[in-house]
């Protein structure tokens, strides 16, 4: 039942040294394929040196780019959050509105969010808009459907011993079954940012004018594959980054799982 | 003054309906220890939670001074088997939590009142351990804090030395007689062990199964099974045992 995730101590710089290993091996290949064998076209395939030159050169662009992104993803993650998890508490707590909203959401959820952006573009004044929408949208199912399952498969002893102190409802919910639930929303909170970020990605590439995305998709059309490079690690250095703080969270807010507990 | 008045109560089962309890009747005083004893299946955690107010019967009722009960009343705490603890708060957290509910005391008092009930229990060291650190036993004492904390004056407890070892469940019998002597509070406790009945309880109510009566009430003489392998508290198992073996015998005639 109790069961640890940490490393010992030796085994995390152990770990840190096989990254780094992979890491360079894989820094090594580039380099040995595109200078020194030259078996890869140059234009295709820039130099690890060239993508480095090319990524401090652009920072300033990519950092405002960022700004953007975030601005956008960040509205529609937090507007997500914050209708998905009570919506989602309280029709998973009334029955007879989870009967009725249960297939629904199903039907809903299964659409990929990336085919609304044409028509999100379409009906909504400003791209911004309509790239909120998109993403809010993305992040929405997962964090309502987790939490919508997680309040009807609820232990019902717990719900029996708050319903003994009398508790009222607001209560209960927000005290009671918000907490005991959070392992399996935070699980639907994370599928949805990874969702937020492909759906961001995705609504740049097709109408942004700034942003990682619209960088990516700006310099490919333009054959600047060093660039286009460039934009792929940064959003994958971005995501891992987004991702950590968002694990440090968890982390906190679980801490009182046994798994957790150790930090 | 607890009343249970001819209570039936049905579930259904595999589409048909199956009754658990039959035209039930009960009564606790006030400071009264009664244990239900029966068989699984006799519908005795069924009943006990009729008599919080957590189900309701079919027919018939109960009612706590007269007044009929349709949901849990004030002055009522209920001890679980699973313990039903809130693992996300610290041992003091899940104390402090029910009297926040209730509208008890002010906020330091009410830390100050955990920390009593908590000491009493044997637990004033873990006040900040997380559930999932402590023992069976530590968890269900940290329930009962909980409950004591409220100030009840009746506690229900279904089963809840039921998932512990002997050595524990024996220890924690004690701190709940020691309790139970010190506090003005009745007890309604569920229970399948004849002799932790028999030890705990002023009266035993012997259930029946399919579906769930009294068959008998039993007073116990508290003075005279203090001590668990004296004569008197054979004596006192030996007439459940007789009572049970009659339960069986009834139904064979019934069969025939």
């Amino acid at each position: 039942m109790i069961y640890k995730f940490n490393f010992t101590k030796s085994a995390k710089t152990q770990q840190v040294v096989d990254v780094t290993a992979i890491f360079l091996g894989i820094l090594v290949v580039w380099e040995v394929l595109t200078v020194q064998l030259e078996v890869l076209d140059a234009f295709l395939f820039p130099s690890p040196q060239q993508v480095l030159e090319l990524f401090i050169g652009d920072l300033p662009t990519i950092f405002r780019g960022l700004g953007s992104s975030l601005v956008l993803l960040s509205a529609a993650y937090a507007l997500a959050l914050a209708t998905a998890i009570p919506l989602g508490l309280f029709v998973g707590w009334r029955r007879r509105l989870f009967n009725a909203v249960h297939p629904i959401s199903k039907i809903m959820s299964a659409v990929p969010p990336i085919v609304y952006i044409p028509y999100a573009i379409a009906i909504l004044p400003t791209f911004q808009l309509a790239s909120v929408l998109v993403i809010f949208v993305g992040a929405f199912w997962p964090i309502f459907v987790s939490t919508l399952n997680a309040t009807v498969q609820i232990d019902k002893t717990l719900i029996d011993s708050a319903r003994m102190l009398r508790i009222k409802e607001r209560r209960l919910l927000f005290e009671i079954i918000l907490p005991a639930i959070m392992p399996q929303v935070l699980t639907g909170c994370s599928v949805g940012l990874i969702f937020s970020f492909i759906l961001l990605a995705s609504a740049e590439m097709i109408g942004a004018t700034s942003g990682i995305g619209w960088y990516v998709k700006y310099y490919s059309d333009f054959g600047d594959y060093g660039k286009v490079i460039v934009g792929i690690l940064f959003i994958g250095l971005v995501v891992t980054a987004v991702m950590a703080v968002f694990d440090r969270i968890q982390r906190h807010l679980l801490r009182w799982q046994a798994k957790y507990s150790a930090d | 003054m607890l009343e249970v008045k001819h209570v039936s109560k049905s579930f259904s089962k595999d589409g048909q309906p199956q009754l658990v309890l039959s035209d039930l009747n009960l009564e606790v005083g006030a400071r009264e220890f009664v244990c239900l004893l029966g068989p699984s299946g006799c519908g005795k955690s069924t009943l006990l939670r009729i008599m919080a107010g957590l189900d309701i019967a079919e027919s018939g009722g109960v009612y706590l001074d007269d007044k009929l009960v349709k949901e849990p009343q004030p002055k009522c705490a209920f001890v679980f088997q699973d313990y039903a603890l809130f693992p996300w708060k610290t041992v003091l957290e899940n104390v402090v939590y029910g009297m926040d509910v209730q509208d008890m005391y002010d906020k330091k008092t009410r830390v100050e009142k955990a920390k009593e009930y908590l000491k009493l229990m044997h637990l004033e060291k873990y006040e900040n351990s997380y559930i999932h650190e402590l023992s069976g036993g530590m968890r269900q004492r940290t329930a009962i804090a909980r409950s004591l904390a409220l100030e009840p004056e009746i506690l229900f407890m279904d089963e809840p030395f039921g998932a512990l070892d002997n050595f524990t469940r024996m220890e924690l019998q004690e701190l709940l007689l020691d309790i139970y002597s010190k506090n003005k509070l009745s007890v309604v406790f569920v229970t399948h062990d004849i002799s932790e009945a028999i030890y705990l309880g002023d009266r035993v109510v012997v259930m029946n199964a399919h579906p769930g009566t009294v068959h008998s009430i039993l007073d116990i003489n508290k003075g005279l099974v203090r001590d668990r392998t004296s004569e008197d508290f054979h004596l006192y198992e030996d007439k459940i045992m007789q009572a049970f073996q009659l339960v069986r015998k009834q139904e064979v005639e019934y069969y025939i």
